[in-house]
């Protein structure tokens, strides 16, 4: 077994360990600030332990700019190796030759997945032996386990199976079971949106990390900043069209959110709670950018969305009705067209028409009045129709309120080319439509 | 003057233009097409052809597999038979419905030019103006990141900051402003709704008897 180990310099909440899910499922935290993880079968799939290693400490240092990690066997010797020789990576089946040569006040920190019982034992051995003239934890493994259990009793003997290698500690598969919420309390209450922006980017991209490490994405999020006086609260709620983990993404809709709203009643402080959905898993080519430009697009869109606009792409839709042919959808999808359908079953022809295929190849105007505009009778006789007699009649079915429509080519003195049509039940012309 | 290296006019790189398909038209432009990176209008009543251009122009563009946005106005709406009948995919038209007020349309704009994923951007102007800054921040943005915007406007418009204007008229197409180039300058209008006429002319003839 090969293990990470990653000391934060800093007590943190047992979720942090969500971050490092990306690298191992076999993640351990412990107090004060300790991941520990398995990483003999995952290495290979970052390029090697060395890769692996870079990529975990680049993570623990963008939240604790102070974090450090080697690599060992077993956790009891990654954690002593990474106090004593930071960014050391052992050779495989080496720790009890990398004890050799370890100073003595070191043997503190030889714990691994559980805590020494007390340190003032441990304490106490070291300067025991210091006494002697024992100053490397190598000169301990001449001791029986006898003699170190009859002086430390527990402690004596875990020493002397950490020394020789028979403590052994496995890390089981972390499932993370904490809600996706941070709270923060601030010293100073904060009236400066950039400022607070800022704090939110922080705290966001922690639960970013962990939805990462769980592999899910965000469908909600609602953030409540509270006020310093009056118990006041804001609460934004933001959900992009399609559920996403992009810190990017969340800080542009956080934004023109925050930036709505009156700091006149500073903010002391805030809780961001998530809500997280499956991963969308995407099979990618080899060479696939990361960033699809479908992202990008969804973003824009989820950006959009929140300011109330709607957005997409259009889908022609088989409706008699010209206001009707069409909708909006959020992915687009192929539009069939109908087609006559003939089947051949033995000797006998069976043909189906499509009766709407010839409106499909109808002409339409480019631009079309969401509202079509009844034409005065003086407007009407501006207009030169171009045809005496009607180029298209559509007509509703006669069971529901018909709008039977005749529907002309008309030019205006401007030179506009136009759609009207004769409303037949309310004897009026209606301009529907421009070529445009 | 041997202190100075100038260019020769063949060394000279025009900017990058998407072309429209009015050959007149696009032979007349420095950019053979409205210019990519700037700014452009296309002015007149409804009718006249504004949006067909326009259309012509997305077609082009769409073939490369590139897109193109429409944001929508609050009267009508763009007709998406219409838009199959120009062979524009719609997979590659993206709509947005009306914004609220100017200022939201400026920031749709921005948001949409900073994607870098259109090449053209139509944005209608229900007879809003737009202040000298707010073109010049758009144009900025055009330009980095290379978005042909088209702004279409009931009234003749033509600003230092556009990079082409053109009037739709009843028997012509006046170009009121192009860079690099003199004018104002007139261009015969093809009946660009002929060929439409012509798909129903046994159906008119039939009903004429």
């Amino acid at each position: 077994m090969r293990t990470l180990c990653l000391n934060l310099h800093q007590k943190e909440k047992p979720y942090v360990a969500e971050n490092f899910l990306t690298f191992s499922p076999r993640v351990h935290y412990r107090d004060p600030g300790l991941i520990f993880l398995e990483v003999s079968t995952t290495a290979p799939l970052f390029g090697g332990e060395k890769a692996l290693f870079h990529e975990a400490t680049k993570l623990a240092q963008e939240f604790f700019p102070e974090a450090q990690g080697a690599i060992a066997d077993s956790p009891s010797v990654a954690q002593l190796l990474c106090e004593e020789r930071p960014s050391y990576i052992s050779k495989p089946n080496e720790d009890l030759k990398e004890l050799e040569n370890i100073p003595l006040h070191r043997l503190k920190d030889l714990e691994g997945l559980i805590a020494w019982r007390s340190t003032r034992e441990v304490e106490h051995m070291v300067n025991f032996f210091s006494t002697l003239g024992l100053h490397k934890i190598g000169q301990l493994k001449q001791f029986e386990i006898d003699s170190l259990r009859e002086r430390w009793n527990e402690t004596g003997s875990l020493v002397w199976k950490r020394l020789h290698g028979l403590d052994r500690q496995v890390i089981s598969p972390l499932t993370p079971t904490e809600s996706l919420e941070e709270y923060v309390y601030m010293d100073f209450a904060v009236s400066h949106a950039p400022f607070l922006l800022h704090c939110l980017e922080n705290s966001l991209n922690q639960i970013m990390k962990r939805l990462q490490g769980r592999r899910e994405f965000a469908q909600k999020v609602i953030l409540q900043l509270f006020c310093e006086y009056s118990h006041s609260c804001h609460l934004i709620e933001m959900s992009p069209r399609s559920p996403s983990r992009s810190l990017e993404l969340y800080m542009k809709l956080l934004e023109k959110k925050v930036l709505e709203i009156s700091l006149e009643n500073p903010i002391k402080e805030y809780k961001i709670e998530v809500l997280s959905g499956p991963e969308k898993i995407q099979q990618m080519d080899f060479f696939q950018p990361q960033q699809q430009e479908s992202e990008k697009l969804d973003q824009a869109a989820s950006l959009f969305h929140q300011a109330q606009l709607s957005t997409g792409y259009l889908c022609p839709k088989d409706e008699v009705f010209p206001e009707n042919s069409w909708e909006l959808l959020d992915e687009f999808e192929e539009f069939l067209e109908a087609e006559d359908v003939i089947e051949v079953s033995g000797q006998s022809l069976r043909l189906t028409p499509s009766y709407s295929h010839r409106i499909q190849q109808a002409p339409r105007p480019s631009r079309l009045l969401k509202k079509p505009k009844r034409l005065s009778s003086d407007e009407v006789h501006r207009l030169h129709f171009l045809s005496t007699h009607p180029v298209e009649r559509i007509e509703g079915s006669w069971w529901e309120h018909s709008r039977g429509r005749d529907y002309f080519f008309v030019m205006t003195t401007q030179g506009q080319f136009t759609w009207v049509y004769y409303d037949r039940i309310e004897g009026e012309y209606f301009l529907h439509g421009y070529f445009d | 003057m041997d202190r100075f290296n100038f260019l020769s006019p063949e060394e000279i790189k025009a900017p990058e233009g998407c072309p429209t398909g009015h050959l007149e038209l696009d032979q007349f432009l420095i950019s053979k097409g409205l210019p990519k990176g700037g700014l452009s209008a296309l002015c007149g009543d409804k009718g006249l052809g504004a949006t067909s251009l326009w259309l012509q122009m997305a077609q082009r563009i769409t073939a490369k597999k590139s897109h193109v946005a429409w944001i929508e106005n609050k009267t009508e709406h763009i007709n998406p038979w219409a838009l199959k009948k120009f062979e524009i995919p719609l997979s590659q038209f993206f709509w947005i419905s009306p914004p609220k007020d100017l200022r939201q349309k400026l920031w749709v704009l921005s948001e949409l030019c900073s994607l870098d994923f259109f090449e053209s951007i139509a944005c209608p102007l229900e007879g809003e103006y737009l202040k000298d800054r707010q073109l010049l921040q758009l144009r900025k943005l055009a330009r980095l990141h290379q978005v042909a915007v088209v702004f279409f406007t009931t009234h003749a418009w033509s600003h230092h900051e556009l990079e082409v204007s053109l009037h739709f008229q009843k028997d012509h197409i006046r170009i009121l402003r192009a860079r690099h180039r003199p004018t104002p300058h007139l261009l015969e209008r093809s009946f660009f709704h002929a060929h439409t006429l012509s798909e129903f002319a046994p159906e008119r003839k039939a009903l004429r008897g």
